[in-house]
């Protein structure tokens, strides 16, 4: 059986933030960037959805305020998962 | 001997490159593998030295053991997760009654906390924080001490008592000596701070006490309402934070408090603003955005389901903290929250307060799409999940 330490998600920070510098977040907030416009549709077909299925992130949200994400971006979120390692998340900007 | 060092530095390195180079040449093979198995293949490839041809059978087979455990299409994931932590969801109910006489047994974890979190309410009852220190502070007890006292919110009520006599217009504010040797305070900044806060009247002091004049055109409503503000001042510390606790963690200082106050804390100086967290997960997903409250809601979860040994497998616990984040805030599973965005008026209906969402979805004229789950089994038409939605017959 496959055993979680609730420590997983810390030493999987710590380990990345060895490898390179980079801007220091919150250990709970992922890394967020703004999908480019050209790669939208790439994704949205990889996932099978369109945009208003997408999870939702406020255009308020602390996490994504120093990016100027206007409503209708796309981001991608970079999460550190216990089960996967890293996966990535979409969220549209409303 | 310093030669023998670099040597062997070197090494390692020089493994993760071609491990690094056989990642790469490998690349396509890869799919849909996560990035922890493929890491893990990788590692088993390194340790049994496996010739090319070999990996490459491995990452064929892993691949076919991954897809095989994948969620089927049309599997209703959200029931099983609602099971898996319904059913021992009972079991912790049963047993918090059965310890309810003992003592050592904290309201704070079990079922309620749990129900807290998924309810996603807005006041955690027993609100806490841990705070990590900055570097100069967390190997200095004193220091760490001092600033520990320092954050507690003191107000005026909680040190002085007051007296008023309205018929000369006056109150009299006395500070209790026992509640400021309690919380290590200085008398003389008290009152000076208790004076700074006195805005009308003119002000004695006669020893622990300062008496207030108020002018004598002051009306009564006025002369309570000015004492009340008074005594509610906060004169030193964080709001809402109410007890600190210095305890030592991994070598190092850390602050435990009761009550929360997460933006203001994180402002301090004096605290790793990098690693200081609260367990209040509607908090954290104001202060730092939807994506950390997400990850506090599998945090606090698995901590209470592991406090009391109850196994649940993760997988569930981050389906249900997706779900609660779906909409950019956190919303519980509660009529107002996540079941209120139901585009089905049955299904609405069918968890809370039926009449009302009957008779408001007639009113507006609603339609059924006869979609989701409850509705199906309501009306008794096969649910579209698993082999009930597909709708072609295979040919042979």
């Amino acid at each position: 059986m496959l055993s979680y330490k609730c420590d997983d998600f810390f030493s999987l920070e710590a380990e990345k933030a060895g490898d390179r510098v980079e801007e220091r977040r919150h250990f709970l907030v992922p890394k967020h960037t703004i999908v480019p416009k050209e790669k939208e549709e790439e994704i949205l077909k990889k996932l099978h959805a369109t945009k208003d299925m997408l999870p939702i992130i406020l255009r308020s949200d602390p996490a994504i305020k120093k990016l100027k994400a206007k409503p209708g971006d796309i981001i991608e979120i970079e999460r550190v998962s216990p089960t996967a390692g890293k996966s990535l998340y979409y969220r549209v900007v409303r | 001997m310093p030669r023998k060092n670099a040597e062997s530095k070197e090494k390692p390195s020089e493994k993760k490159k071609t491990k690094q180079a056989l990642k790469e040449k490998f690349a396509e093979l890869r799919g849909n593998l996560p990035e922890k198995i493929w890491n893990e293949l990788f590692e088993v490839a390194e340790r049994e030295k496996l010739s090319e041809e070999e990996i490459k059978k491995l990452i064929e087979e892993a691949k076919k053991e991954y897809e095989q455990v994948l969620v089927e299409p049309c599997e209703a994931a959200g029931i099983v997760a609602a099971q898996s932590l319904g059913e021992p969801g009972t079991q912790l109910t049963l047993r918090t009654k059965h310890y309810a006489g003992a003592l050592e047994v904290s309201v704070g974890s079990g079922i309620q906390r749990v129900e807290e979190i998924v309810d996603g309410r807005s006041k955690t009852k027993y609100a806490s924080m841990t705070i990590y220190l900055n570097d100069e502070l967390k190997h200095n007890k004193r220091k760490a001490e001092a600033f520990a006292r320092d954050i507690v919110d003191v107000r005026t009520e909680d040190i002085a008592r007051v007296k008023e006599d309205f018929k000369k217009k006056t109150a009299e504010i006395e500070l209790i000596e026992e509640r400021i040797a309690e919380r290590n305070l200085d008398k003389e900044v008290m009152l000076s701070k208790i004076r700074e806060a006195i805005k009308k009247g003119e002000v004695h002091k006669r020893r622990d006490k300062l008496i207030i004049q108020f002018p004598k055109e002051l009306s009564l409503l006025k002369i309570r309402n000015e004492v009340l503000k008074i005594m509610r001042k906060r004169l030193q510390g964080i709001s809402g934070i109410e007890k600190t606790i210095v305890t030592e963690e991994n070598g190092e200082y850390v602050i435990k408090t009761l009550g929360t106050n997460l933006k203001a804390v994180l402002k301090r100086k004096e605290v790793d603003p990098y690693r200081t967290t609260t367990n209040d997960v509607m908090e954290i997903s104001r202060v730092l955005g939807i994506e950390a409250g997400r990850r506090a809601i599998v945090e606090e979860l698995h901590k209470t389901l592991t406090e009391n040994r109850i196994k649940v497998d993760l997988r569930h616990l981050l389906l249900i903290a997706d779900l609660l984040t779906f909409t950019g805030e956190i919303r519980g599973t509660v009529r107002t929250g996540i079941m209120r965005l139901k585009q089905s008026p049955f299904a609405r209906a069918a968890f809370e307060e039926t009449v009302k969402h009957l008779f408001d979805s007639a009113l507006h004229g609603e339609r059924e799409p006869l979609q989701g789950v409850v509705e199906n089994l309501i009306v008794g038409l096969p649910v579209k999940v698993g082999t009930g939605r597909v709708e072609l017959i295979m040919k042979e």
